[in-house]
Order: structure tokens, then sequence, then C-alpha cells
């Protein structure tokens, strides 16, 4: 009895120890899987299937991942196994400009019963789960296939379905082809294409969010870090010390049975009005009681996870620092990106070398304009070492707003109280985290986070660059390159009698709202305006729901099929916080009304996506804000057209886009 | 290029209409002929101007099949355009009935 109880207490002492070890060490951050190109070509096999997460603690849900592997000589659809690999960490695809990216994408996910959009008429086939993919802020052709090439460009009008998850119902609304089994993409990546960090996810409306937020992401990279970074030699012998890690954001809510909720309950870690936890959960939130016959998620948690590591160490092995590579490849979820020092009781100064996959030039900028360049998302600052804190020679910042599917790529490295990149001394730490985010009264909270343990290394050279210089391709030339290396395809797309170029002055307005006809209730809203800013009659289309057979907006290409730069308005009547994406190309943000109509386009920080904040006051309807029940707070962006083809524009908070928040756009070549 | 493979998947269309009970998997000249008999039915339902390209069947059961098929359109202002979709086909007397895929609205005028 008495050596029973001995052995007990022993057991839990041991117990103790062992957690509480596990509790200070987190796990080093995994690198995501690499396949690169070679001799102009990467042809892999991407296979979209469930697999367990081993990564979290305490839970093993199922999540969907990309298997991917170099395409199998036999015609096989499946990759060979190879255990322990964390598929769910996310994979990179490392091309080069020119290269051809060929993907034969093989579904082989379950069926997804939990999906709300099953309901929606005419949608019921959705719980098949037919997937996709879309290459994310890629300049490539969206192009459909042909009988000479049977593959597809980066199309999101195609969908595969799994043949074992059944047959399409009869009365099934597609929103373009369907293919069985698999589907063959062939994606050139232009010559001039910039390089730069880009990223791949799947696009099939109604089902977009449960698919993104059950893990299928990968990340691309075109070219290489120093393709933009430290031109100088001796800026590019301290590039080559710096070890580039690659990050994938990423969150999963679990519940109870181990069960991966791909539904995303917004309200998980807090219901909203309710009372925020008052320190950020180390790669995690735990679910709580929503009450009153709503869900009780207290047994459950929401993972924050980089590479699919909540709360990873991120050991830093040289002075020098390391370059972050970062995408949000959350499904909904807004990040607000900090660097924390325990020491200096405040967020770290990092250097910010791209948004969305471009470099920014910040050079002789302002920071109020470049952080109006960046639509809010980027608080600038003067790095340390500039001339002056009156203009910027590198863009630098305390936090990143990155709304679902942004990307930035970072330095960082040890600083002083006065911000200055110092040698780092023995037990210099950091915690990388989000800072908690609210979207608007009818919006959603997103929680506070530590992400991830960071350690600073005092190894390596003792002399560190203040800055390091950013060149990447001059911005205002990427659009007449990319069109000009993509010529026959954009002739192939042909011309359009209804295709009309917008008249000098004029500008499109686009409108987030309500379309209370959708059993979805979200949907876009179109007009266009004159060089006054009224309203051209005959061109107004209220708030509607995605409709995949009809575009919203054509725009023919320049004459010579050169790129024509338009001005859009992005009006925001909800509530809530939104964003905005367009495929296929990068915008300029417009930062003063005087600006010349598509000068934009041109700006030392080009993204593929911004916020577009709420209107104050309660609209539901376009005719509500035209009786000034709200004020809107407009954004407006010179988007450069220089790919023909049918895309898509989109809030890229995907339970948004799902519900509706997606139009369709046609470019065709010039008349 | 797209012309020709109209003119062939018609002619085919013609043979496929005067074929017999359905013995083997439909190919594509019996998928026109359903497609054609679908469009005699409900015209606002079908397209005028589609013509089937390829169709690979796999069988569900009771003599039903499943097929991925492409197919061409007329007008198009994208050049040699192939579109891909599914149907299922049903044997009914002398002829394979077209029992879902290719209406309008379903993807087919995407």
């Amino acid at each position: 009895m008495h050596g029973s109880t001995t052995s007990r207490v022993v057991a839990l002492f041991v117990l103790l120890l062992v957690s509480a070890t596990t509790a200070v060490r987190a796990a080093p951050l995994p690198e995501p899987q690499v396949f690169a190109s070679a001799g102009g070509v990467l042809d892999v096999l991407m296979v979209a299937r469930p697999a367990p997460i081993r990564t979290f603690p305490v839970f093993e849900p199922i999540g969907w991942v990309y298997d991917i592997c170099p395409r199998p000589r036999d015609g096989s659809l499946s990759c060979p196994v190879k255990p322990g690999r964390n598929l769910y960490g996310g994979t990179r695809l490392a091309l080069k400009p020119g290269d051809l990216l060929k993907i034969r994408l093989v579904n082989a996910l379950p069926r997804n019963p939990d999906a709300v959009h099953i309901a929606d008429p005419g949608h019921g086939y959705l719980v098949l789960n037919p997937t996709n993919i879309h290459t994310h802020g890629l300049e490539v052709s969206p192009r459909f296939p042909s009988v000479d090439n049977p593959t597809y460009g980066d199309s999101v009008f195609v969908m595969t379905l799994n043949p074992k998850n059944g047959q399409l119902p009869s009365d099934a609304e597609l929103h373009g082809d369907v293919r069985i089994g698999y589907t063959d993409y062939q994606i050139a990546i232009p010559k001039s294409h910039p390089p730069g960090l880009f990223w791949l996810h799947p696009h099939v409306h109604g089902i977009a969010m449960n698919q993104i937020a059950s893990g299928l992401a990968a990340i691309i990279t075109i070219g290489d870090i120093k393709d933009y970074v430290c031109k100088d030699a001796a800026c590019a012998a301290t590039l080559r010390r710096m070890p580039i890690r690659h990050m994938l954001l990423k969150d999963a809510q679990v519940v109870t049975g181990n069960r991966l909720k791909n539904e995303q309950d917004l309200e998980f870690c807090q219901a909203r009005g309710g009372a925020a936890p008052e320190t950020p959960g180390r790669g995690f939130c735990k679910g709580v009681d929503l009450g009153a016959g709503r869900p009780d998620y207290t047994r459950g948690r929401w993972y924050f996870s980089l590479n699919g590591a909540p709360y990873p160490a991120i050991a830093m092995s040289n002075a020098a620092g390391e370059i972050w590579r970062i995408t949000n490849t959350s499904a909904n979820a807004t990040y607000n990106l900090q660097l924390w020092s325990p020491r200096q009781k405040r967020n770290m100064l990092v250097q910010v070398l791209s948004l969305d996959g471009i470099a920014v030039d910040a050079a002789n900028t302002e920071p109020s304009a470049a952080a109006a360049m960046t639509a809010g998302r980027v608080k600038a600052e003067p790095c340390p070492g500039a001339p002056s804190g009156i203009t910027l020679k590198g863009l630098c910042a305390r936090s990143i707003l990155m709304m679902p599917s942004s990307r930035v790529e970072l330095w960082v490295v040890d600083r002083d109280a006065d911000d200055k990149v110092v040698m780092a001394k023995a037990g210099d730490r950091a915690v990388f985290r989000t800072a908690g985010i609210n979207t608007g009264p009818f919006g959603d909270t997103w929680p506070a986070i530590d992400l991830g343990a960071v350690s600073f290394s005092a190894a390596g050279s003792a002399k560190l660059p203040q800055i390091l210089d950013v060149a990447g391709p001059a911005h205002a030339e990427i659009p007449a390159h990319v069109a000009a290396d993509l010529a026959p395809a954009n002739a192939k797309i042909g011309t359009s009698p209804d295709c009309k170029r917008l008249p000098a002055g004029h500008m499109r307005r686009i409108f987030y709202g309500l379309d209370k006809t959708n059993p979805s209730f979200a949907g876009l809203g179109y007009d266009e305006v004159d060089a006054d800013g009224k309203a051209v009659p005959g061109t107004f289309r209220d708030i509607t729901a995605f409709d995949p057979s009809t575009p919203t907006v054509c725009v023919p290409l320049g004459p010579g099929n050169k790129p024509v730069t338009e001005r859009w308005i992005l009006m925001n009547i909800t509530p809530l916080d939104h964003n905005f994406h367009i495929h296929q190309m990068k915008f300029g943000v417009v930062t003063d009304p005087k600006i010349e109509n598509g000068s934009a386009a041109t700006n030392g920080i080009l993204v593929d996506n911004v916020p577009v904040p709420r209107a104050d006051g309660l609209c539901v309807s376009i005719a509500d804000w035209r009786q000034h029940k709200c004020t809107v707070h407009p954004v407006k962006v010179d988007l450069p057209f220089a790919i023909a083809g049918d895309f898509v524009y989109h809030c890229h908070i995907m339970f948004h886009e799902d519900a509706g928040m997606m139009a369709r756009i046609r470019v065709r070549a010039s008349p | 290029m797209r012309l020709a493979a109209f003119a062939v998947a018609g002619m085919a269309a013609l043979a496929g209409s005067a074929g017999a009970a359905p013995a083997h998997p439909p190919d594509v000249p019996a998928i026109q002929a359903a497609y054609a008999d679908a469009k005699a039915d409900n015209a606002d339902r079908h397209l005028d101007d589609l013509a089937i390209h390829s169709a690979d069947c796999s069988p569900i059961d009771a003599g039903r099949f499943y097929c991925q098929i492409s197919y061409l359109r007329a007008g198009d202002d994208a050049e040699g355009h192939l579109y891909f979709t599914v149907v299922t086909m049903e044997p009914g007397p002398g002829r394979w009935i077209l029992k879902s895929g290719l209406c309008r609205g379903d993807g087919a005028a995407h």
C-alpha cells in the first residue's frame, strides 16, 4: 500500500517534470518541404487528401493537405508514402521567371457534410467536396483549355470531383468545368515576372473556406530573395549569412472528438461583445461556451500555427538576423503581426522588404505616404540609419496588418532601445505574436496569440548593416513586360463586342454589401462614375451574390494588347471590414485624390489585396447609403490590366467570398 | 480547328442517332445524339451550338454511365476553347438518353 503510494507520487512528479519541460521547450519551427523547378519546368502531382495533424498538442485531428511529389512516370495518382512528413505545415514550390509549372491536381478529399452552403439551392453537390487551385498573386494567364492544349491556366472556373464521393445531382448549378478525378494545369510564368512570395489555395465558390480552413495551402516562390534585396556587395555578404524562413500562418478549430471544424465559428474563443482573454494564448486560444442553445467549445482549441506548429521555437543562428517570408494562409483570420521585446517592453522594429510578393520601394517617401500606399497595412516608420526622419530609406514598422491572403517579407534582427541593429546579447528574446483585432461592431474578433518564441544569436560578424537595400523590378514597367511575355495567350482570347473601354476620367465603383435575395446574404454591387463622381446612367447593378456565368465588368486591353489602367473605387457599406483581391495583377492604392488617374499603378508599393474599411452607421442597401444612413470610407485603386481572360475579384475573407462577395471579370484583346 | 471539330462531331452525331440499342458505354456520337434529343424536348435549357469533342464513360449501375466529356461551342471569343463537364447517360429504346448535365445554368454556358 505504502509502496504503491510512493510509486504514484514518483510517477506524478515525473509527469509534472515532463509537462513542465514540454511547456518550456517549444519544438523548433519546421521549414516547409521544397519542390524546385529544374530545366525550366516543375512538374508535380498534387493530391488533396485527408491526413492527421501531428504537430498540435493535446489533439490530433484530421486535416486536409496537399501531398506533393514529382509526377510519377507510371501515371499513378498518389504520391509515395513517406511517414513523418509534416504535410499540414505546407509545401513550397520554388520557381524561376520563365518556368512552366505543371500540376496534376488529384481530388482525394472526403465528402464534406459540414459545409453550410450545401444547403443553398442548386449547391447540394458541394457535399461532394470538389476542389481546384488558384495561384494567388501570380501574374499568369487564366486561360481555359483548348483543343491544342487541354490543360488549364490559373482558371478558377473548373472543379475536380473525387469519383468516390458520388455523382453530381441533376440540379447542380455549376460554376464552370467539371473534371472527374484529376485536372491538369500548365501555368507559364512570364520571363518578366517579379520575383517574390506567392501562394496556392483552393477556390471553389461555396466551400473554399472549408478547404482552406482544413489546411489546403502551399506557397510559391519566384526567383530568390537576392534578386531584390542587397544588390551591393557588403549587404549581399550579410544576406548570405542570413537564414531564410518561410512561414505559413494557419489556424484550425478543433473540437471534442479530435474533429477539425472547417465551417469555422468566428466566436470560438470569444463571444461577440465578450471579454478577451487577459493574456495571449501560446499557439492557441481556448474555446468558450456561447450559451443559450449555442455551441459549447470549452473542450476545444483554436490553434494558430506557423507551418503547422503552434508556438514553435525560432532560434536564430546568426547575429545578422533572418529573412522571414510570411504568408497568411488562413481562410478568415486577420493577423496583426508584432515582435514583442520583453526586455524593452515594446514591439521591435522590423524592416519590410516586400508586400504581396513584390519588393517595396519606399525611397524618398514620407512615412505617412508609404503607410497610405499599403492602405494602412504597414504603419511605416523610418528605419534607423536613414538620413532623416522625414523620408524613408528603408520601410520599417512595428506592426503589420495581414488580412487573409497577405504576404510580407521581413528582416528580423536584434535591436537596441534606439531601434539600432546591434549584436545580440545572450538571452535576448522576443515573442512573435498577433495582437488581437476587431473588424467592427458586426465584424469578427481575432484573438491575440503568441505565435512563436524568438531567440537572437550573437554568432557571426560584428559589423552589421542598419538597413538592407531593396531594389526590385521597376513597378511601372511590370505590366507592359508581362503583357509582352503573354502576348500569344492574350491574342488567343480574342475580342468581345460587349467589352467597352472606360471613358477617360471615368471610374468603376464596387460596393460591398448584403444581397437580401441570396440565402447566403453577401454580394457585390457595381456602377460607373464620371470624372465628377456622378453615377453614369444605365451602369448600376445592385448588390448581387456571385454569378459565375455573367461577368460584371469587361475590360478591353489597349491597342496592340498593351496594358490598360483603370481606377476603381471600393465602397464598403457594411459595418464590418472586408478586403479586396483581384486575380492576375498587382495594383496601386491612390493615396491622394489629385493623383492622375492610373498613375498609382506605378507606386513604390504595389499589392494584391487591400483592406476595405467598414462604414460608420448602418446601411443594409446602396439605397440606404444614398440616403446618408452610413458614411463610407472609399479606397481608390489603380489596376493595370495586362492579362486577358476570365477571372474574379472578391473579398478574401473566405467566409464572405463563399457567401457571395465575389464577381466575375472578363478581360479581352484590344478591339 | 474549331470548325473542323464541329464538322466531325456533327457527322458523328448523325451516325450515332441511327445506332442500335446501347450495349457498350456511350461514345461521342451517342452523347451528341442524346443531347440533340434533349434539346428538341426543351430548347430553352440547351445551347444551339454545342459539339461533343471527347467522352470517357464509367458504369454506375443498371446500364447507366457517368461520362467525362469535352465539347466546343461556336461563337466563342476564345479560340478553340474546350469545355469539360460530366453527364449521366441512361439506355433508352434504341438510343442513349441524357439524364443530367449540359443544361443551361449548370455551367454549360460559362
